[in-house]
């Protein structure tokens, strides 16, 4: 049902937590199934230099906020626009047909923590 | 890795003395029960022990048992068979909100086909009222479907108390005993059912096996057409290694249902007094005394159920959310959704549910493992942060 990847991200939980020192933070919530994330990123001269979440959401939604914070680690922050919920996806190795869905939440509190700054 | 089993109400481990009991009629007595040959003979011979056995096991007599395919079957055929035997005399059915699917989707089917149903709702403890089936039953009522005991929460409907309305009314009453025939003693003159559900991979026998009790005189339309196999009421070649092993298993069920009550019921309460005292702020889902002794169904806040049972799992540990048949759905659980729960206790429960077979030692690695996934999982756990906080902050202000 889940990939190898995404199982791992939900036995390990890389990257769980809130960060103290934070420059850049979002809450991102999907609706519909009720998920919610939040990311904090420390950039340091535009460089990604920590990343960190906290979710509450079903195990795609874990597992897709996992694989943010590690994508998006020592990039620059136009790097880290480029970071999809397509790429996500690919990095993952999938998920279930009906947990595609999480991939879009992940991607959409990066977007919105990289417009934010200064929690 | 260590393996916990804790899904007994998706399905059992075979006993190995069911597989023993059945293993003859693959290879060796393959016989069609229909067949007036020695082969044939032996296997209908192995059929009607079978048919006694699960006659003693409900307190009926063997001739009142239908060998079908399962608990689904079973439940399609007792209501569509009534329903299209019984239409001249009225088109209105009544059920409950937590039926399992098996009835759901029939009824809803049947009211496509111009059947009405009332779906009656039920209480926080997933029980329904009596006085709502009193106001529900018509002059143009045919049928009661009401399950014996709920798959998730365990919760058991006091089905003598329907059995006496039904039969003062004269209407038939069908009861999904899926979950409870097997496990606490279920019998159909006590409790006054005209038919009766049961399934053989729930009480450790094989998957693909069922029965469905029909009291005499009851006439209703049979639903597979093809031959005048099980008394016309059921066409098609008996399966029979399958009858055999759910024979078996009722057999032992019927024998062990003192230490299922005891043995079972003190694991249970011992896992679940367990957790309750490990795990802060998890309550228990639905009714603690009219409930079935090896299912405890709980809500763990701020953490997702889904997440947490594959958290479990990937440590060797099967739970279930809500029911299995919809674990791949987005829907939350409907039976805890009729109950009255906030979405987001229906999220966070979770269905431990056990058997003969689970062990002392099952319970103490469950008891270990299953507070520390949930701290882990509330660490993580944006929303039990805020609810945390909000706490703290209401606390502080009635302090000041």
């Amino acid at each position: 049902m889940y990939s190898e990847k995404a199982r791992e991200l939900i036995r390990e939980l890389p990257n769980r937590g809130s960060l103290a020192g934070a420059t850049h933070t979002a809450r991102a919530e999907n609706p519909v199934c009720g998920d919610i994330t939040h990311l904090y990123l420390k950039l340091n001269q535009d460089v990604v230099v920590d990343s960190r979440f906290e979710t509450y959401g079903c195990p795609a939604a874990i597992a897709a906020s996992a694989a943010v914070t590690q994508m998006c680690r020592n990039l620059r922050s136009g790097e880290c626009r480029e970071i999809t919920a397509e790429s996500i996806l690919n990095y993952l190795g999938g998920l279930p047909s009906h947990k595609l869905h999480a991939a879009d939440l992940a991607a959409d509190a990066l977007r919105k923590a990289l417009q934010s700054s200064e929690p | 890795m260590r393996r916990v089993y804790l899904d007994n109400n998706a399905t059992t481990r075979m006993d190995p003395r069911v597989l023993e009991a059945m293993s003859p009629h693959f290879l060796q007595d393959f016989g069609n029960a229909s067949s007036i040959h020695e082969f044939g003979q032996q296997a209908r011979e192995a059929v009607e022990t079978a048919r006694q056995a699960v006659a003693d096991l409900i307190g009926c007599l063997p001739k009142e048992i239908v060998f079908t395919s399962g608990g689904t079957e079973s439940d399609n055929t007792a209501l569509r068979g009534i329903a299209a035997g019984h239409s001249a005399k009225g088109r209105h059915l009544v059920t409950t909100t937590i039926e399992h699917p098996a009835v759901l989707r029939t009824m809803e089917q049947l009211e496509e086909e111009g059947f009405r149903v009332t779906y009656l709702p039920v209480d926080r403890q997933g029980l329904i009222r009596l006085e709502d089936l009193h106001a529900a039953v018509r002059e143009d009522t045919i049928l009661i479907s009401i399950m014996h005991a709920n798959n998730e929460t365990g919760a058991i409907q006091d089905l003598r108390a329907v059995g006496r309305l039904a039969r003062e009314k004269g209407i038939l009453f069908h009861s999904d005993a899926v979950q409870s025939a097997g496990k606490i003693p279920v019998d159909v003159n006590d409790l006054g059912v005209d038919l009766l559900s049961l399934s053989a991979h729930k009480i450790h026998g094989p998957k693909g096996a069922g029965a469905l009790y029909i009291r005499h005189g009851v006439e209703m339309m049979s639903l597979l057409l093809g031959g005048s196999h099980e008394r016309g009421r059921r066409g098609g070649t008996e399966n029979v290694p399958g009858i055999v092993g759910l024979g078996k298993a009722a057999a032992l069920a019927k024998d062990g249902l003192a230490d299922f009550d005891h043995r079972v019921r003190s694991l249970r309460d011992r896992l679940e007094t367990g957790l309750l005292e490990r795990i802060p702020q998890a309550r228990i889902n639905g009714s603690t005394l009219r409930r079935m002794p090896h299912t405890t169904n709980l809500s763990f806040r701020g953490v997702e159920g889904e997440a947490l049972l594959i958290s479990l799992d990937l440590q060797g540990i099967a739970v279930s959310t809500g029911a299995a048949c919809s674990s791949g759905s987005l829907e939350p659980s409907h039976v805890l959704k009729a109950m009255g729960f906030q979405n987001r206790r229906v999220e966070s429960a979770l269905r431990l549910s056990l058997s003969r077979l689970t062990t002392e030692k099952e319970i103490t690695t469950a008891l270990d493992v299953l507070p520390s996934t949930v701290q882990r999982m509330r660490e993580l756990s944006p929303l039990y942060r805020e609810s945390r906080n909000r706490v703290q902050r209401e606390g502080q202000r009635a302090h000041s």
